[in-house]
């Protein structure tokens, strides 16, 4: 991190703090205008410090926009939550939000059991007298196939909130997209390969576990574009 | 520039500016950086670059731009900014009074009568 990196993550950190009273619509907005507009010079200019300092001059201080975006506010600052109720636009943040936690949802726990029902078996005498009973009648782990289309089901939910919430995570969106089939690829090798029972056993938890990393990655990394809403 | 100029453009600015980013998106979809560069070159029009922000925001809510998502050569995708059919209503009401404001102002300024 250079020095005129250091400046930028100042710059906006600073334009956050004074918009921090603005309402959110209008508060994300400039700050990802302001934010792409020093992407875009940096991209034009990679490795120049001194154009992105010139930006920041042209850009002009963080309280002179603050001051404008307030101007924008409407006369009658606090209208109440009943007025603005009807025509407020869906929180796109929500979706996104919803999206993720089903994307979660739809993909960990389906790998991490196939894992740790391979695991299980190499361990015991054999997944199905381990879990095959269950507890208190309940099976413990769902037939294959059970889980499967169990997985797909809150899948296709969050693909339909993530397409809902399309804008918010412009750098994200593929890879949120392709968890799913990765993630059923991933019980499918864990089902399907079963020899030799240590190699194939190991591998189903290591692809579990990147799995899940990546699940978390993708989730952490879309949270964080913060376009607008 | 004189100090006393920056308060007078500050009140000129205000609903002008407005329309001549519309006047801009009229021609083609730009992007915020190539909007603020074509405006802010010369110190009139925009005070800081970073005012337009607020600026495109504003006409975003009230429906004359909307924004697209696009790929760029290069960093990261951009998002362009183009004007919707309000937007060039606005464009042109402002474009026929803008012409009548100026000429009586014009007039005035040159000691006539509009």
């Amino acid at each position: 991190m250079n020095g005129s990196d250091t400046r930028v993550t100042t710059y906006l950190d600073d334009l956050a703090r004074m918009l921090s009273d603005l309402d959110p619509g209008t508060r994300d907005d400039v700050l990802a205008g302001v934010r792409e507009h020093l992407d875009a010079v940096a991209a034009e200019h990679p490795g120049d410090p001194a154009a992105l300092e010139e930006a920041l001059v042209r850009l002009g201080p963080p309280e002179r926009i603050a001051a404008e975006a307030r101007a924008d506010q409407p006369a009658v600052p606090s209208p109440g939550p009943w007025t603005a109720g009807p025509t407020r636009p869906l929180p796109a943040r929500g979706w996104l939000g919803a999206g993720l936690a089903l994307l979660l949802l739809s993909t960990v726990p389906f790998t991490a059991t196939a894992a740790l029902a391979r695991i299980v078996g190499l361990t015991s005498s054999g997944a199905d007298t381990a879990f095959g009973g269950g507890m208190f009648g309940v099976p413990l782990l769902p037939h294959v196939a059970e889980m499967i289309f169990l997985g797909w089901f809150p899948w296709a939910v969050s693909v339909a909130f993530l397409l809902v919430a399309w804008r918010l995570a412009p750098r994200t969106r593929g890879v949120l997209l392709a968890l799913g089939p990765i993630s059923v690829a991933t019980v499918l090798v864990g089902v399907i390969w079963q020899e030799p029972r240590v190699v194939s056993g190991v591998l189903t938890a290591v692809l579990a576990l990147a799995t899940t990393g990546l699940v978390v990655a993708a989730a952490v990394s879309a949270w964080r574009e913060r376009p607008t809403a | 520039m004189e100090p006393g100029d920056s308060a007078i453009l500050t009140h000129l600015r205000r609903g002008a500016l407005e329309h001549c980013v519309l006047a801009l998106l009229d021609t083609e979809p730009m992007y915020g950086l190539d909007i603020a560069r074509r405006l802010g070159d010369d110190g009139v029009l925009l005070a800081g670059e970073g005012t337009l922000y607020p600026l495109l925001s504003r006409l975003r809510k009230q429906g004359l731009v909307e924004t697209t998502w696009a790929e760029s050569s290069a960093g990261p995708p951009r998002r362009y900014y183009t004007l919707t059919a309000q937007g060039r209503i606005a464009l042109d009401t402002f474009r026929r009074t803008w012409k009548s404001f100026r000429d009586a102002v014009d007039t005035t300024l040159q000691g006539g009568h509009p």
